[in-house]
């Protein structure tokens, strides 16, 4: 029950250091594992009593419920995340496809010019 | 370096009359069957105007065949859908300041020899968008029957939100003067974006008008919109336009411009 998260929070802290995972997405991440880990530790003190308010008889099975519900909030990041790369995707298509018409344009001109020149 | 404005064009003398610079723009996805009739024929009934193809990452010949008929291409490196490739013609329109854009599907279904008239009325009538619609008048366009029924339900929907029948809001056959260009490129829907926009001209204050026009069959390739995606067509259409009437009121900028 610790064993899980801790090593998954050190995965995460070691992802970051090689930057294979950017700091601000792994602030969710980090946020999660530690407070799965911090309920594994306190089982006594936070997480019995917090599945007993819970309705949940057997304690770590409210683990699952807590990690579900994080899970939802990281998913529903990662759409916002992904929406947001995708208007800035657009908008640099959109440039790209603008400056190469312009720049064909130009080369056009410049060569009808070299040609009078020549 | 800067171009001031589209070196396709010919510089008018300042002292004539200023002339409406008119930009046709054509979104073409896969379109290399109809897209060079497409452009001859548009050449052929407004032969003043520039034509802009705007190639939403087609795997075919599209770009090459636009290229070879004259048309400035403007090649997106990857399909942005229906929505932002039209974006980037209202960019183009808006960057060499065009008085007037035409919205022409690169599948033939619109038939250019409306244009001069849709011109026109765009002028006369004093509208910022003239949206050419099947449903005014019968002219013999034949509709599936199930998307029949949702273009009613469409333009149902539409017409009671922008307080004004609105016929055939999924047409693509639309021109629109300097102001709805300028609005169009800052921000435009992007996956079905007709329907969408009815409702933000009309929020923006932008005024519409519908006039008739005749559709023909499309020459070659697929319609974008299968039986299937019809459903979700709708959903998302309508999804789209409630949200967004609980966004700010949208505004339209620039100086009005009627001829």
């Amino acid at each position: 029950m610790i064993v899980m998260p801790a090593f998954m929070l050190l995965s995460v802290v070691e992802m970051v250091r090689r930057r294979r995972l950017r700091e601000d997405y792994s602030l969710l991440w980090i946020a999660t594992f530690s407070l799965l880990v911090i309920l594994a530790i306190f089982r006594d003190i936070l997480l019995d009593p917090l599945a007993q308010s819970m309705g949940i008889a057997y304690p770590p099975a409210a683990l699952f419920v807590i990690g579900f519900g994080l899970l939802l909030i990281l998913s529903l990041q990662f759409s916002t995340a992904l929406t947001k790369l995708a208007v800035q995707n657009k908008q640099a298509a959109q440039h790209i496809a603008l400056l190469t018409a312009r720049v064909r344009e130009l080369e056009r001109h410049f060569d009808e010019n070299n040609e009078l020149l020549n | 370096m800067k171009v001031s404005s589209a070196p396709s064009i010919t510089h008018l003398d300042s002292n004539l009359q200023k002339e409406i610079r008119i930009l046709v723009i054509i979104p073409a996805y896969n379109e290399e069957q109809s897209i060079g009739k497409v452009i001859t024929r548009v050449r052929e009934v407004v032969n003043d105007a520039d034509i802009v193809v705007v190639n939403d990452g087609s795997k075919d010949e599209t770009a090459r065949l636009a290229d070879i008929q004259g048309a400035v291409v403007l090649n997106l490196p990857h399909n942005l859908g229906i929505g932002s490739a039209m974006q980037t013609g209202f960019l183009y329109a808006r960057e060499y300041s065009y008085d007037v854009a035409v919205q022409v599907d690169g599948d033939g279904q619109h038939d250019p020899s409306e244009i001069p008239e849709i011109i026109q009325t765009l002028q006369s009538s004093g509208a910022d968008v003239i949206i050419g619609s099947r449903y005014i008048e019968d002219r013999g366009y034949i509709t599936p029957w199930a998307r029949r029924m949702g273009i009613i339900f469409l333009s149902g929907v539409i017409s009671l939100l922008v307080g004004k029948r609105v016929t055939d809001p999924t047409s693509g056959f639309r021109a629109l003067n300097r102001r709805a260009i300028i609005f169009c490129a800052a921000d435009y829907p992007f996956d079905y974006p007709e329907p969408e926009s009815v409702v933000l001209f009309q929020r923006a204050g932008l005024k519409i008008l519908e006039i008739p026009v005749t559709m023909n069959p499309r020459y070659g390739g697929q319609s974008s919109i299968t039986p299937l995606r019809s459903g979700y067509y709708m959903v998302k259409v309508i999804l789209a336009i409630l949200i967004g009437l609980l966004r700010e009121h949208p505004k339209a900028e620039g100086e009005v411009i009627h001829a």
